[in-house]
């Protein structure tokens, strides 16, 4: 038992005691390192291999990354000759029901405004209604197109399952020719997630998205009804109140 | 004492794997997400609030719900601006949601806008609750999916707890995924796995899990002083 004691700023205290106040005190020195370490599988840097092609994919609600519009027009201002690359979505519900515009006209729109051509832009009728339907989609489009090399802008947080899904579909071959660029939102960086709310939220999605990728492999979606579809059964579900 | 963990490990080992067998079984997670889902069978109320999010399910829901007759109005918060929102990409959050009522039915004089430039389902109970003391009511039917209504009528108990207002939730469909088989898709997972990571700091920053786990902590301290003071004194009588 003499053995199992050590002495710290003078007190007397049991081994296991200064084990853990060291590691106390390493996770308070540098409890920075140690949670960026955490977010490993996002911090992969843009790709710098040269592309012909730049993707966009995303919802009714936008393009995914951090204004994306913009840097996709300044890639395309870069050199003349750049085209542009639409993974169209599923169409949702609510822009069935007009509440909102196509992800393809909302692309097409922001993207005239900031001085990109719409024959400059080719959308890809994926039909998604997951990255791994992107990806299948793309994986086509690259078939047919055997020297295209491809960036798809993407959130940092979503880059792990991205790359890992696209290295699934597309094989090693096809899968070299597509890279990635990353579009972080300033307010919540990779390198400093733990700092704001949308960070911490970011990381926690980011990090289960790529769980389900490596344990389920290929999504399973259920069946979308369209919107009167599912009107029809929700107000036959619901009913009507008793007078 | 090295042997005395020794000793432990094996049962520590196989009690996990048993628990994570138990746990991570089909016949077992779907429970994990009926334990969420507290919603009930629609009731009359003075006012059904459409929690924003799911915009593809819940508007159309609280749609269906004003058009049977079991609420006359609803409640609808605007919510921080979308960056998409701000570079004028798609109309805001209430505009979207407005229109999918609509189509279901409801006119926009049936919608009442409470401008709180919500960030959280936490903003929204408490604009509900500023407006509650200009409009009082009895009972309101929270709309939201399956899977998060455990967590709003936590959050709505708390916000509105001193007003004399009856809660009840309402469980629209979630978007691609249900309770039976929400491990299989993506949207499932991330939604019923990030609802116990929300859970749990709500429990932190809101509740009193932050003093339980303290007080928990401070006791199993406290117990284990008093098993080693024990086996001490047992050591030195016997050497005695």
């Amino acid at each position: 038992m003499q053995g199992n004691h050590g002495s710290v700023f003078g007190w007397v205290v049991s081994r296991r005691t200064t084990i853990v106040l060291a590691v106390l005190l390493v996770l308070a020195l540098f409890h920075a390192v140690i949670l960026r370490f955490f977010a490993w599988p996002f911090q992969a840097s843009s790709s710098s291999t040269p592309a012909d092609y730049f993707c966009m994919h995303g919802n009714e609600l936008g393009a995914d990354g951090f204004q994306t519009y913009d840097a996709t027009a300044e890639w395309h201002g870069k050199t003349a000759g750049r085209k542009i690359l639409l993974l169209l979505p599923h169409a949702s519900r609510i822009v069935e029901v007009g509440a909102v515009r196509s992800f393809e006209q909302t692309c097409l729109s922001e993207l005239r405004k900031r001085g990109v051509p719409s024959a400059d832009v080719w959308p890809i009728r994926a039909d998604a209604l997951d990255v791994w339907d992107e990806a299948r989609a793309l994986s086509e489009w690259l078939k047919e197109h055997p020297d295209a090399t491809v960036r798809i802008g993407c959130n940092p947080f979503s880059s792990g399952r991205l790359r890992y899904v696209l290295s699934k579909v597309l094989g090693p071959v096809d899968a070299e020719r597509v890279g990635l660029a990353t579009l972080p939102d300033p307010e919540c960086r990779v390198e400093s997630w733990w700092r704001s709310r949308s960070g911490v939220k970011e990381f926690m999605y980011g990090w289960l998205e790529l769980i389900h990728a490596w344990a389920k492999g290929d999504n399973a979606h259920a069946e979308m009804p369209d919107a009167a579809t599912f009107q029809h059964e929700i107000r036959a579900q619901i009913g009507e109140a008793p007078r | 004492m090295k042997r005395a963990w020794h000793g432990w490990w094996p049962i520590i080992a196989i009690g996990g794997i048993l628990m994570l067998a138990v746990t991570l079984n089909p016949w077992s997670l779907p429970w994990a997400a009926r334990w969420l889902d507290v919603g009930s069978p629609p009731q009359k109320a003075d006012a059904v609030v459409l929690l924003n999010g799911g915009l593809n399910s819940r508007p159309f829901v609280a749609a269906a719900l004003v058009h049977g007759g079991w609420a006359p109005k609803i409640l609808l918060n605007t919510v921080a601006a979308h960056p998409s929102e701000i570079s004028g990409a798609i109309p805001p959050f209430f505009e979207i949601n407005s229109r999918a009522l609509e189509y279901g039915g409801v006119s926009r004089d049936c919608v009442v806008r409470l401008d709180s430039a919500a960030q959280t389902t936490f903003d929204e109970a408490q604009a509900v609750a500023d407006y509650l003391a200009d409009h009082p009511a009895q009972r309101l039917m929270i709309v939201t999916e399956g899977p998060h209504t455990r967590r709003s009528r936590w959050i709505f108990q708390r916000v509105l707890a001193d007003r004399p207002v009856e809660i009840m939730m309402f469980s629209a469909p979630a978007e691609g995924f249900e309770n039976e088989n929400w491990w299989r898709s993506e949207a499932g997972f991330l939604f019923v796995a990030s609802e116990y990571f929300k859970l749990f700091y709500y429990g932190l920053r809101y509740g009193w899990l932050g003093y339980k786990i303290v007080i928990s902590t401070a006791l199993m301290i406290l117990l284990r002083a008093w098993f080693l003071r024990r086996r001490k004194l047992a050591r030195s009588r016997s050497a005695c």
